[in-house]
């Protein structure tokens, strides 16, 4: 008795629990499909009552194409450029220990910069280089994010990988160069899967920076949903239907890396 | 000069990064505090004018600042709180649940979710749901004789719903951490404790705790770091308002430099900022360290 009285309630905070992580998601997605004129009414429709998807169409008008295309170049070209150096660098600090962890942790800590404390001046140094509004000057900044972090995860599943094995690869002839692509690299190839999967995610939901430089051509996502309060209010209908669009391949990524996720989330501590 | 040869190969694979780190963070950092010198309005940058610690001073003198770093203290302290004991307990749910099971449900993925959602998006659900007449929170709580709230519109609510917001994102990071630290436990320890008949809490107190503080630390480090870099959601949600019931440091340096346009200002603020983060860095690379190496 005792043990299905335990059960029970440990089914009850599991399922209060899901519903309401859950329930904000359910209502955008929800949100997003329903006739605008059901998003202002009382009471409020848990389900849809007609599925539409009219919003999804009418947020091109909002430019949501356009800045899906921006989002899209940035974060690609953020997540190889960061991928690579930092499989570079990552492989240096775990074999060479260039620095020993205080260089490295020094890589890792630009992560942690508040965003604010480094957009006035890179604001200012774009100015000056007439780059304010292009996807070189957003790729920039989304490096400061992402390649201190992809260095510090590399580096992380480097150290683990057994360096015997490289030893072996040197006594046969292998050059340095031929360890790294033909052994290090194949070795890691889910760590390197990893690194960039999380370096997309933080590229693709940046907001600050890519408010900061940019003004129309350079226009990502999350800077376009935030742009659809009007002087008439938040048009709900588009916004929550971008904010799907912009939810779906993190969530498509989030479920692919799962098994990575506590790793990437608390910068490689915690296995 | 040996050295280098020796590691030549490691040094020219590290060349570009730190090159482009420099570029990108330490040279704008220096160009902060070098501006955070002077008095420097945007709209007539050739005035500037060389105050030394004249914008510091101003901001140690300025109420707005002791009022937002109130404001920063009051929402980094109550979500870690909730987060924490929110986070902790459901890893302890699931981890019960989890036992002698290989880990695969259909309910964590679920669980997973909001930390992967644009912060921007966040703040936008958020206003959906806390819509005063036609949102779906006040109407649930409409049941339970509760409301209706005025949410973000409201100053004694404001932060409240702010802090939800980040509370309904990040506690299933805490969870998911947590979990991954008991799951590591050696198994033992458990099932020794439950022949001896322990309850829960008296492993959480005897067992979980004390094996797991460093796994604890870098949850609440990361944590305090993050809301220290906390700003798309407040300037979704409330834009610091209303009246200055959510002005966070973040955003208040934002505001003094792209919307007052005092540069030197907001650059000494974000100095201050910076000197903050560095000694929560400081703190979590004893923790990361120890195991690294």
């Amino acid at each position: 008795m005792n043990y299905l009285g335990s059960n029970i309630i440990k089914y009850v905070i599991i399922l209060t629990a899901v519903a309401f992580f859950f329930f904000p998601i359910w209502w955008m997605f929800i949100t997003s499909m329903k006739p605008q004129l059901e998003v202002m009414y009382y009471p409020p429709k848990f389900l849809p009552p007609e599925i539409t998807f009219k919003y999804y169409f009418d947020s091109l008008h909002w430019e949501a194409g356009h800045s899906i295309k921006n989002s899209f170049i940035i974060t690609s070209v953020t997540t190889v450029i960061a991928t690579i150096l930092g499989c570079m660098a990552g492989y240096s600090f775990a074999r060479y220990k260039i620095g020993g962890f205080h260089l490295p942790f020094w890589v890792l800590s630009i992560r942690m910069m508040p965003p604010v404390a480094a957009i006035i001046p890179l604001f200012m140094i774009m100015l000056k280089l007439r780059l304010i509004d292009t996807h070189l000057a957003i790729i920039i900044t989304h490096l400061l994010v992402t390649l201190p972090f992809a260095v510090w995860m590399m580096r992380g599943f480097f150290i683990e990988m057994p360096v015997e094995i490289e030893e072996a690869a040197t006594i046969d002839g292998c050059s340095k160069w031929q360890i790294l692509w033909r052994i290090a690299f194949p070795l890691t190839a889910p760590g390197i899967a990893v690194t960039a999967l999380f370096c997309f995610i933080f590229s693709w939901n940046e907001f600050v920076f890519a408010l900061v430089l940019s003004r129309k051509d350079a226009i990502t996502l999350p800077v376009i949903i935030a742009g659809t309060r009007t002087q008439f209010g938040i048009h709900w209908s588009v916004m929550t239907a971008m904010s799907a669009m912009a939810c779906l391949p993190v969530f498509a990524i989030a479920l692919v890396a799962q098994k990575y996720l506590v790793r990437g989330l608390t910068l490689g501590a915690i296995k | 000069m040996n050295w280098i040869k020796e590691n030549i190969f490691g040094l020219s694979l590290l060349a570009p990064t730190v090159i482009i780190l420099l570029a990108v963070s330490i040279f704008p950092m220096i160009y902060t505090v070098w501006i955070s010198l002077y008095d420097f309005y945007l709209p007539r940058p050739n005035s500037k004018a060389f105050v030394g610690l004249g914008n510091y001073i101003e901001i140690l003198q300025d109420e707005m600042f002791w009022l937002t770093m109130k404001n920063t203290a009051v929402f980094m302290f109550t979500t870690i709180f909730f987060q924490f004991s929110i986070g902790l307990g459901l890893a302890l749910v699931f981890f019960e649940e989890f036992r002698g099971k290989s880990a695969k449900a259909i309910y964590l993925p679920l669980i997973l979710l909001p930390m992967m959602v644009a912060p921007v998006v966040v703040g936008y659900i958020f206003r959906l749901l806390y819509l005063v007449q036609w949102g779906p929170l006040n109407y649930m709580l409409g049941f339970i004789g509760l409301g209706p709230f005025e949410w973000t519109a409201d100053i004694s609510t404001s932060m409240m719903s702010v802090i939800l917001a980040d509370v309904w994102q990040w506690t299933p990071f805490v969870t998911l951490v947590l979990l991954a630290g008991l799951v590591s436990l050696p198994s033992e320890l458990f099932e020794v404790a439950d022949m001896d008949g322990a309850t829960l809490w008296q492993k959480l107190i005897f067992i979980i705790l004390p094996l797991m503080t460093r796994v604890i630390a870098i949850i609440l480090l990361i944590r305090m770091v993050d809301s220290l870099r906390e700003m798309d959601k407040i300037y979704i949600m409330t834009q610091g308002g209303p009246g200055t019931s959510t002005q966070l440091v973040t955003f208040w340096a934002y505001l003094s430099g792209f919307k007052y346009f005092k540069v030197g200002y907001a650059a000494a603020m974000s100095v201050i900022l910076l000197i903050m983060t560095i000694i929560l860095a400081t703190g979590l690379a004893k923790f990361l360290h120890k195991e690294q190496n």
